[in-house]
This record gives C-alpha cells, structure tokens and sequence, in this order.
C-alpha cells in the first residue's frame, strides 16, 4: 500500500520495527471515511438508483422504470412551481446574505468597543435560538386574529392581514423570518473577514488624505469581495434549504403551493405522499444543479488568479 | 484600543446607536416576545402590552407537569453530545492523519469532504431513513446520532486547519523522543488542539440540538423525540394552547442560552481564527 | 554558570552516509553522499542555504526516509530504523518545546515514554528525577523545572532543548542552527557552551549552521556542503589552509577569498596574507596586485582596505601600525608564493 506512507519507512527491506505503521493511517481514517461513505455517499448512491425505479417504501420494489418518475416530475406542475419558488428565495435572500450583514459588520467594526460587543452579542443570538421556537414564536405573533402583529399594523390602520393564509404575504413572511439567522450568520463571517483586514491599509489611505467613504470603497471593499462571492453564492444555492424549518412550521408549503420549494417537494413527495421515485428524481435533479453550479464555480476561481 | 487609531467614521454616533438598536430589537424580539408572553395568563394571552397585569406561572406549570419536558430536554442532550463528541473523534483522527501521514491520500480526501458539505440534505434523507430503518434504529438514540456523524466535514475541515497549522517541528521532536504515532496525537497534538476541538464540539452541539428534519423522520413518537419536533407536536395536540407552547419554548431553549452565553467568545474566535478563503 | 561533571556516560556513535541520495518529488536534495563523522567529533556541516544541510540532519536523525543510499551508525545500518529508534537527539530551530509541558516535562518526556514503553527494564521514576536533576544542574536550569515555555527566555529556551535533547545521554546529538535565533551578545557565549558541552558529553555532534565563523570556530570536523554534494571535509585548519575547491576558498574564512584571473584558471588569496607594499619596496616572488581604494573599514585591530582593480575588486586586511592608505589611492600589495592557492578553470585546487 503505497498510497500512504508513514514519515520515516524507508523505501526498502529491513524488517520494520512495527508493521501496523502502515496500517495504522488507515484506522484512524476509517471511521471519517465510513461515516462519509456509509451516510452521505452511499446514500447519494443510492438516490440515484432510487429515482429509477418503482417504489413506495412498503413494498418492495418492482422493477425499473427508467425515466418514468422524471416524466411525472416533469408533468406535474407542483414541481415547476418548486422549481421557481426555489429560484425567488434565492434571490429574495442575497442581499440579506450580502449587503445588510456587510453593512452591519462594518457598523460594528467602526467603533470597537463595549457597545459594539454588546450589540454583535444580540445580533448574533438569531444563529444560537432554536429554529423551531423561533418559527413558533411568529406563528403566536402571526396570528390573523388575534395576532400582535396584525394589532400593531391595525395601529396604522391597516386591516387585519392573513400573514400565513394570505398567498401574497406568505412569502414574505417566511423570507423575512429566515433573512434575521442568515443576516446574523453572516454578519460574523463578514466581522471575521474585517478583523483580518491589514490595519495599515487603512492608515496609509489616510494619510493620504482619503475620506471616509473612499476608504470604504477603494481600500475595505475591494478586500471582501472574495467573501462576498462566496457567500452570495452559498446563498443562491442554498436559500431553499434554509427557509424549510419555516416552511414546515409555519406554511407547509401553502397556501397554494405559494412557500414552497423543491427542497421542501423532495420531503413532502418522499414521506407523505411515499412516491420515493419521484422524490429521487427530483433529489438528483437538485445534484445536478449542484454538479453544475460547483463546476462553474471551479472554472470561475480557476480563471481568477488570485491577490 | 485608541479612538485615533480607528480608521472610519461613517455614521455619526447617533444614527449608529439607532441602526444597531433597531436592528438588534429586529433580531430578539421574537424570543423576548415569546418570552414575555409566557408569562401571561390564558385570557391575556394576545394582549399587546408586554406586561400582564397578573404575571403567572401557570403555562409553566402546566408545561412541567403535563408535557415530558425532561425527557425532551434529555434526548436533544443525548442526541446533541452524542453527535458532538462523535464528529469530534472522527474529525481528530481523520485530521492528525491526514495532515501527517497520508500525502497522497490527503487531496482527494479533503475534496470529498468538502463536496460533502454541498449535498443537500433533503437528496439523502429517503436512503438514509432507509437505512436506518433497516437496521432496527427508528425511534432509537442510535438512529438519531449515528447518520447525523456524516455531516462532520466543517469539524473535519476546521481541525485540519489548526492540526496544520501546528509547527512541524514540534511533532518531529515528539517522534525523536521516541513517541509512537498515537502517542504523538495524545500528548501533543490533542494538547495543542484543545481550544479548536472545543470551539467545533460547541458548533456541533448547537447545531445537533437545533435540529429538525432528521429527528423529525427518525423519532417521530412525543416520547421518544426531541425538543424541537415536541414543541411542534405540543401545538397540534393542544390546539390553542400557546401560553403553554411558548412556556415550553421558553424553557427549552434556556439550555442553549446559558451554553451561548459562556461560550460565545470561544465560538466567535473558532470562526475568527479559521478565516474565511 | 560552570558545567559539571555528568555521572553516567554512554558514549557515542561512528556515522557513516553510504551513496545517500534524497530527493523531493523533481528535487535532489543530497546527491549520492559520502560522509564520515568521526564518533565523539563536534562536526559542523556548513554551506548556503539550500545545500542540503538540514536534510543531512533529517536523514540521520530518521525523520526522514534516505530515497536511496544507506545510513551507518557504528557499521550498523539504520537506513530503515525509525527516529525514535536510532538514540539520536536534536536540539530545532525553534526548539520545539512542548507548550503545555513544564520544563522538567519537557525534559523527561522521552523518558518517560520508554518507562511506560517498557515497563519492566524501562527506566524507573526515581532514575528519570535523578537524571533529569543531573541534567538540569548542568546547564543551570534547577531554578526553573516548573515553568512553562512561555515564561521563559530565548536563551533559557536554548538551554531546556539542549537538556531535553541529552538527558539520556544519546549517542548522536544532531543541532539545527542552534545559534540562529539568539542575539548577538548571547551567541559567543552559546558558542563558548557548546564547545564545553561536548568535552562533557561523549555523544557525537552534528551541527548545521549558515555561518562560517561559528563553524570553523567550534568544528573538530568541518563539512563544507555545496547543492547536495560534500564540496569537502576535514579539519577547519585544512579546510582554510588547504580548500580543494573555489566553492569552498570562497565560502570559508572572512573576509571572503579574493581572486585574481589567469589563463587558466584563478589564483586565490587571503586578504590577510597580503601585505601592502610602500613605494620604495621592490616586490618578491609571489603575486603582485595593484589597484585603486575604494572604501576603507575599520574594525578596531585591523582595518578592510576595498580596493577595485579592471572591473574587480579585492580586500586587505592591513593591521594597524602600517601606513594608512586613503580612498583614491593607488596600492600595490604582494602575496607570498606560499600562500597562493591555484585553481583551474572548473575551480579545482591544482597546487599543493
């Protein structure tokens, strides 16, 4: 086994003092490589094998379908409007990834000090509270009825507002609820990002004279475009997963198919409606997209050279 | 730090204050809502002030004494440590070796790993479910902690970093002193590491007890579950009863909280140290 | 700060490089080697960075595994022996201290080890305090055994690597650049240490180093290193009255040797054996150099006189006492025959 070698095996004979020195790099990676394979690989796998046959989880299957279940999918018209709907999050919530995290780190690392470590400590605690009490807490506020929310807008003279049963204002409400953690979440990477910044950029642009706002432009901004790629992108591609607590919580995916997205197709095909098939098909198209979009994202920093 | 050695100045102090209020309100209101409210009787339930005029502690009683909030509370724990302390072996060992025994291994090692990160949970879930019940796991703490280990390529990705960034020479001093490769991990590496491995356990645990999708399919049944799927069972089995989901709300996040509270330096530096590429 | 006598002596090994290639990847870092080190010998290898000195001490020491070639301790061969086999110690670079080990850890960690490796002929806790308080008297660390790394300073760092590195006494003690990362006032006195360590211990020492002064000063036995090839071996007196090639005349001795060309080949010569001639002296045999002074240094008991000549430029090394030559100049000096080292056109030693 030539893969790996332990540091000091020479390349010949002699009897080594102890043969498991080149056994032993494979123990200890066995069990990161077991649970990667065993729980995330195979299971990917077998996704792929899944949405080519016939199943619904009870019976055992019967037999291969080919391309059936990505005909149904294709048919069904639930699934475009996944498709879409995954599509408007995404957008809906990168400049929540991006811009409003950006400007607040920048907030917060403009004056360093007790204040600024007591607000980071508030804006950080929508990443530590539970999604669940999180989403449940707005479904009280959220109430039609009885709601403070809809007290609180009646304030201004605004009817009441089906929030959640309302198909206009679902999407907004579930965007809105998900943009606090992700704001949060990123406002820390990007605070992360400036405190790594060489000060003395900063202080040599000053000394020459540049006001604040060219500071900003010419000297911080061009220094986070890296974090912001990359958390824009990360956003793009997985803004339908960090909307499905909510989701499942609050809308189910309604009212009329308004909240949902293809994440959120993939559970509810696979485990209430038990179509495996068609819910594997719709998985693989999403590994797809992701084969795709991590391609492109390769041939992008490729073709990037670097500071 | 002096004010003098600050580079900007955007905002004036008072716009500052404000924007950062208003938001940081934005962000806790929710839970202080929620937080507040529990502590309202039944009939008052959706009053807008935020103080009663009779604060009790009714829907916490009532909580405590109908809903299995402990056994709740004690399988998140077990799920959430169990995960933890299980992606913390894995990520150690498979980081120490892959930093400093597997050369060649090392490249495609690591791009699995990190493809790992990007596969969305919801395209595994059905074979994974599957998997687990086959093997006799449903509703088990073994079904809840075991799958969830392969989601350890942040912890793995992280302690590679630091293992990294140890000097060479300090492992090379420790196997001239006659260390076998084990030895080295435990008196040396594990020692440096210790910061990272409990900033990344922390992540986990929060992470773990925060979710829901996993539990939801796995263990489903109100005695057997978690926190998170037992505050959202609660409300469908008590209709209206939202002084109570919120009392319950309340308590079961007060674990996480006090975690936070101690460790969110720790956790804030883990990240801060790790850089972001 | 004296050194005391140690109490138990376990000697020192013989070391042999046989045809040792090692290389990285496209890299030849040490090209077919040939090396002896003589057992108890204070050996320094020296050379520009890059000629493969450090990885002299990895192959030796095991941390690294030779490409080809073997390694000899004693006529035993222990090219596939692992490092912490062999009984060889090594003081790093940057010490490499455990950082959340006390000194007194630190020192019997490896001792520890073997107690635990073998636990019936393993050393006993009480040998371990005895040897670790031996050690620790030697170099004068008793005061600070419960500190940590952290508290303490370059040269107390220095002295807690030497100690770890002998405490059992090892056969080979191999040092990187031990003296690199004091400052200047503490290296002479390192130096002086070093030198009385090894009359000490019997242990052979290998010492890699960047700078020739520290090397000829302390070498039993010098190896000069050039591209992952011995340019030369012997003793520092050899190597400076005798270098075998430009490579090692030019490398050794400060200031650096200056040469004049010739058909084939150049002539070298020190600017200390050079003596400037007045105007009424006639020259003898020997070389007779002459040119214009450019800057003159003056370093207490002797003074640099630079001087340029057809594009070239040569140093004098005049002691005090002669007359003073001033920048602009002209000089003429002469060099005895016998202090003239020809070379030919590839840079080797032609004369005796």
């Amino acid at each position: 086994m030539t893969l790996l070698t332990g540091p000091s095996r020479g390349v010949r004979q002699g009897a080594p003092r102890r043969v498991s020195s080149a056994l032993r790099p494979w123990l200890y990676l066995s069990p990161l490589l077991l649970a990667l394979g065993v729980w995330i690989y195979g299971p990917a796998l077998f996704t792929l094998g899944l949405s080519v046959l016939d199943w619904n989880l009870t019976t055992p299957p019967t037999g291969f379908v080919g391309a059936d279940n990505f005909a149904r999918l294709f048919r069904s018209a639930d699934f475009w409007q996944a498709l879409g709907q995954t599509l408007l999050y995404a957008v809906a919530l990168l400049p929540f990834s991006t811009v409003v995290p950006l400007l607040l780190a920048i907030m917060l690392w403009q004056r360093p000090g007790r204040a600024s470590t007591v607000y980071r400590s508030l804006l950080f605690l929508p990443v530590m509270m539970a999604p669940v009490a999180v989403a449940v807490s707005w479904k009280f506020m959220l109430n039609p009825l009885l709601g403070l929310a809809n007290e609180v807008v009646g304030w201004f003279g605004i009817p009441p507002v089906n929030w959640l049963g309302d198909p206009s204002t679902a999407l907004l409400v579930i965007v809105a609820v998900t943009a606090a953690k992700v704001t949060a979440f990123n406002m820390l990477l990007y605070s992360a990002a400036l405190s790594g910044l060489d000060r003395r950029t900063i202080e040599a642009a000053r000394l020459e004279g540049a006001s604040s706002w060219e500071i900003t432009r010419f000297v911080v901004a061009p220094q986070l475009v890296g974090t912001t790629v990359l958390l824009g992108t990360l956003s793009l591609v997985l803004a339908g997963q960090w909307v499905f607590t909510n989701v499942t919580v609050l809308t189910q995916g309604g009212p009329d198919g308004v909240t949902d997205n293809i994440y959120y197709r993939i559970y509810t095909l696979g485990f209430e409606f038990f179509e495996t098939g068609t819910a594997s098909a719709a998985a693989v198209i999403v590994l797809l997209v992701f084969a795709v979009a991590g391609i492109g994202w390769r041939l992008v920093r490729r073709s990037h050279v670097p500071r | 730090m002096s004010r003098a050695n600050h580079p900007m100045r955007r905002f004036g102090p008072v716009l500052w204050h404000t924007t950062l209020t208003l938001v940081a309100v934005a962000m806790v209101f929710p839970v202080l809502w929620a937080l507040l409210t529990s502590f309202k009787p039944a009939n008052d339930i959706y009053s807008v002030t935020p103080f009663s005029a009779e604060p009790t502690l009714d829907n916490y009683v009532r909580v405590l004494a109908d809903w299995p909030v402990l056994t709740l509370l004690g399988n998140t724990f077990v799920m959430a440590a169990g995960v933890a302390v299980g992606q913390i072996l894995i990520a150690v060992l498979g980081a120490y070796t892959l930093v400093h025994f597997s050369q060649r291994a090392r490249g495609p090692i690591l791009v699995l790993v990190t493809i790992s990160l990007a596969i969305p949970p919801q395209a595994l879930i059905i074979p994974q479910f599957l998997m687990t019940a086959r093997l006799g796991w449903l509703n088990t703490d073994a079904g809840l902690i075991v799958p969830q280990l392969g989601t350890c390529a942040l912890a793995v990705l992280l302690l590679v970093q630091h293992v990294e960034a140890m000097p060479r020479s300090l492992t090379n001093a420790a196997r001239l002193d006659g260390a076998r490769p084990f030895e080295v991990l435990w008196h040396i590496v594990l020692p440096a590491l210790r910061p990272a491995i409990s900033a990344v356990a922390i992540l986990v645990f929060i992470t773990t007890w925060n979710e829901y999708l996993w539990p939801l399919l796995v263990a489903p049944k109100p005695e057997d579950t978690t926190v998170q799927i037992g505050l959202t069972q609660f409300q469908t089995a008590e209709g209206n009863d939202f002084g109570g989901l919120l009392a319950a709300a309340t308590l079961t996040s007060i674990p996480i909280v006090v975690v936070y509270l101690f460790a969110s330096r720790r956790i804030t530096d883990a990240f801060l140290q790790s850089g972001i590429k | 700060m004296t050194i005391t006598a140690s109490t138990t002596r376990a000697g020192s090994a013989d070391l042999r490089l046989d045809s040792l290639t090692k290389s990285y990847g496209g890299t030849v870092a040490l090209d077919a080697i040939d090396l002896h080190i003589p057992a108890g010998s204070l050996t320094v290898v020296v050379g520009p960075s890059g000629c493969g000195k450090s990885t002299i001490l990895r192959v030796l020491s095991g941390l690294e595994a030779a490409t080809s070639g073997d390694v000899y301790f004693d006529d035993v061969a222990v090219t596939t022996q692992a490092a912490g086999d062999r009984d060889v110690a090594m003081v790093f670079q940057d010490y490499a201290l455990y950082p959340h080990m006390s000194v007194e850890q630190n020192i019997s960690f490896r001792m520890r080890l073997q107690a635990r490796h073998d636990r019936r002929s393993g050393p006993s806790r009480d040998k371990i305090a005895r040897q670790v308080q031996d050690v620790a008297g030697l170099l004068g660390l008793d005061a600070l055994l419960k500190r940590k790394p952290a508290q303490l300073s370059g040269g107390q760092r220095q002295r807690v690597a030497l100690a770890r590195a002998i405490v059992h006494r090892p056969q080979v003690l191999l040092l990187d650049e031990p003296l690199s990362a004091l400052d200047a006032q503490l290296r002479a006195a390192a130096r002086a240490e070093l030198l009385r360590l090894h009359r000490e211990i019997e242990s052979t020492m290998v010492l890699v180093t960047h700078d020739q002064h520290e090397a000829l000063s302390m070498a039993t036995h010098l190896v000069v290193m050039d591209n992952g090839r011995v340019a030369q071996s012997g003793t520092a007196e050899e190597l400076f009255r005798r270098p075998g090639s430009e490579f090692v005349a030019a490398f050794v001795g400060s200031p650096a040797m200056n040469f004049t060309a010739r058909p084939h080949g150049r002539i070298g010569w020190r600017a200390t054996d050079a003596r400037i001639l007045g105007d009424a002296d006639t020259p003898g045999p020997g070389l007779l150099v002459e040119g214009v002074v450019d800057v003159i240094e003056f370093t207490g008991d002797s003074r640099h006189v630079l001087c340029r000549a057809d594009g070239s430029t040569f140093t004098i090394v005049q002691r005090d006492g002669e007359s003073v030559p001033r920048s602009g100049d002209v000089v003429r000096a002469e060099i005895p025959q016998h202090q003239l080292h020809h070379f030919d056109e590839n840079g080797n030693r032609t004369n005796d």
